[in-house]
C-alpha cells in the first residue's frame, strides 16, 4: 500500500492540466522554416573561405620560389656574341618580387657599383674571340721507317761433345 | 495527533485518483500520420492539432524535471516551436510523441541548468526550488482525514522532492502513467534496466522516510 501511495503523490506531482490557449500561442509563434538548402549555406561559405585561403597562401609562395632558383650562369655567358652591358639587366631580373623580404643581393654596395662602371666598358671594349685566334698549330711528325728484321742462326753444340762427359 | 491509520489515508488517495491517461504510444493512427505529414508540409492548423494531441503529456514531462508550472509551460511552448522547425527532418524512427517528448526532456534539462545557475548565484548554495505543493489536491474526506493525508501528501512529496535528479526524475516519468519504461528509457538516454532499478531504488529511499 505504501508503494502505491508514494506512485499515487508522485503522478499527483505532474498531474496538471495544460492551459487552454496553449494551441494557439505555439501556433502564433510558428515561424518560417529555413528551406533545406539554406543548412548548406555555412558549410559552403565555410569551404569557399578556405579555398579562397589556400589560393592566397599558394599566390604567396608562388614569386617567392621562382626568386629563389638561381639562374644558371652559363646560359648567359655561353652566348658569345651577348654583350657585357646586355648582361646587366639580366642579373637584375633575378631580384624577387617579394617586396616585404628583398633578398641581399639587390643591394649593390657603392664599391660594386663603382667596380662595375669601370669594369662594364672595359669589358665591352675587349676584342672577340674568333676560332682562327685559338687554332693550334699543325704537328709535324717524321715518317716512321720500318727496316726488315734480321735474326741470326742459333748454332747449338751436339750434347756429349763435349769431352769430360759428366752431368 | 492523529489516530487514523496510514492504509486507510492511502485508501483515500486512491480512489479520490483521476483515472490514467491511456498513452497512445505504439498506435500512431493514420490520422496522426496524417497530421504529421501535413505538418510537415507547412500546415499549421494541423501542427496545432497536433500541439492539442501531446500537450498534457509534453506539460507533464516538463513539469517532472523543472517542479514548477511556469516553467514547465514556457518550455512545452519551446518544445513545440523546437519541434515545428525540425519536423521536416522527422523520418519517423520513433513515434512522433516519443521524438518530442525527447526535444521536451532536453529543454527542461536547459532550462534546469540555467535555473540552478541563477538559483546558485543567488542564493549561494546549491539548492533548488522544490515542487510546489499546490498541484496535490485535497483529498475528499471527513476534515481529520483530509488534514493527515495532507500531512501525508506532504511527506511523501518532500521525500520525493529530496531525492537525487536521477531517481526522481525517473520515479515522476514512470509514476505519470504517460509513458512505458521504453520511452523513458528513449527520452533519458538510458538502458531499460537502470530505470527500472531507479524506480525501485526512489521507491526504498522515499519509503524509508514515512512511518509505519
Amino acid at each position: 500500500m505504501t508503494e502505491h501511495l508514494i506512485d499515487d503523490v508522485a503522478r499527483r506531482m505532474t498531474n496538471v492540466t495544460p492551459p487552454a490557449e496553449l494551441r494557439a500561442r505555439v501556433v502564433a509563434r510558428l515561424g518560417d522554416r529555413p528551406a533545406p538548402w539554406r543548412a548548406w549555406v555555412p558549410l559552403a561559405a565555410a569551404a569557399a573561405l578556405v579555398t579562397a585561403v589556400a589560393g592566397v597562401s599558394v599566390a604567396r609562395r608562388a614569386p617567392q620560389l621562382r626568386t629563389t632558383t638561381p639562374l644558371p650562369a652559363v646560359s648567359q655567358t655561353t652566348a658569345g656574341n651577348m654583350s657585357a652591358a646586355a648582361q646587366v639587366p639580366a642579373t637584375a631580373t633575378a631580384v624577387p618580387a617579394r617586396k616585404k623580404h628583398p633578398i641581399k643581393s639587390e643591394a649593390i654596395s657603392a664599391a660594386e657599383a663603382a667596380w662595375r662602371v669601370r669594369a662594364i666598358p672595359a669589358i665591352a671594349a675587349a676584342p672577340l674571340l674568333t676560332a682562327d685566334d685559338i687554332q693550334p698549330q699543325s704537328l709535324s711528325v717524321p715518317l716512321l721507317e720500318l727496316k726488315p728484321l734480321v735474326t741470326l742462326p742459333v748454332i747449338v753444340a751436339p750434347i756429349g761433345a763435349d769431352a769430360s762427359g759428366g752431368r | 495527533m492523529s489516530t487514523v491509520p496510514v492504509t486507510a489515508i492511502a485508501a483515500d488517495l486512491l480512489t479520490a485518483l483521476p483515472p490514467a491517461d491511456a498513452s497512445a504510444e505504439g498506435r500512431e493512427s493514420a490520422d496522426i500520420r496524417t497530421l504529421i505529414d501535413a505538418a510537415r508540409a507547412g500546415d499549421r492548423e494541423a501542427f496545432g492539432d497536433l500541439v492539442v494531441l501531446n500537450e498534457r503529456v509534453v506539460l507533464r514531462t516538463a513539469l517532472a524535471a523543472l517542479g514548477s508550472r511556469e516553467d514547465a509551460e514556457d518550455v512545452t511552448q519551446e518544445a513545440f516551436l523546437v519541434a515545428w522547425q525540425k519536423l521536416p527532418g522527422f523520418r519517423g524512427e520513433s513515434t512522433f510523441r516519443t521524438w518530442l517528448l525527447t526535444i521536451t526532456w532536453r529543454k527542461a534539462l536547459d532550462r534546469r541548468r540555467a535555473r540552478r545557475r541563477w538559483w546558485t548565484r543567488l542564493a549561494g548554495n546549491h539548492a533548488e526550488e522544490g515542487f510546489s505543493l499546490d498541484v496535490l489536491p485535497e483529498p475528499a474526506a471527513d476534515p481529520e482525514r483530509a488534514a493527515v493525508a495532507r500531512d501525508l501528501s506532504v511527506r511523501v512529496s518532500a521525500a520525493i522532492n529530496g531525492l537525487t535528479p536521477k531517481l526522481r526524475d525517473t520515479l515522476l516519468l514512470a509514476t505519470s502513467g504517460e509513458f512505458s519504461y521504453e520511452q523513458i528509457s528513449q527520452m533519458l538516454s538510458t538502458p531499460v534496466g537502470t530505470i527500472k532499478w531507479r524506480v525501485a531504488e526512489a521507491r526504498r529511499i522515499v519509503k524509508l522516510g514515512l512511518p509505519e
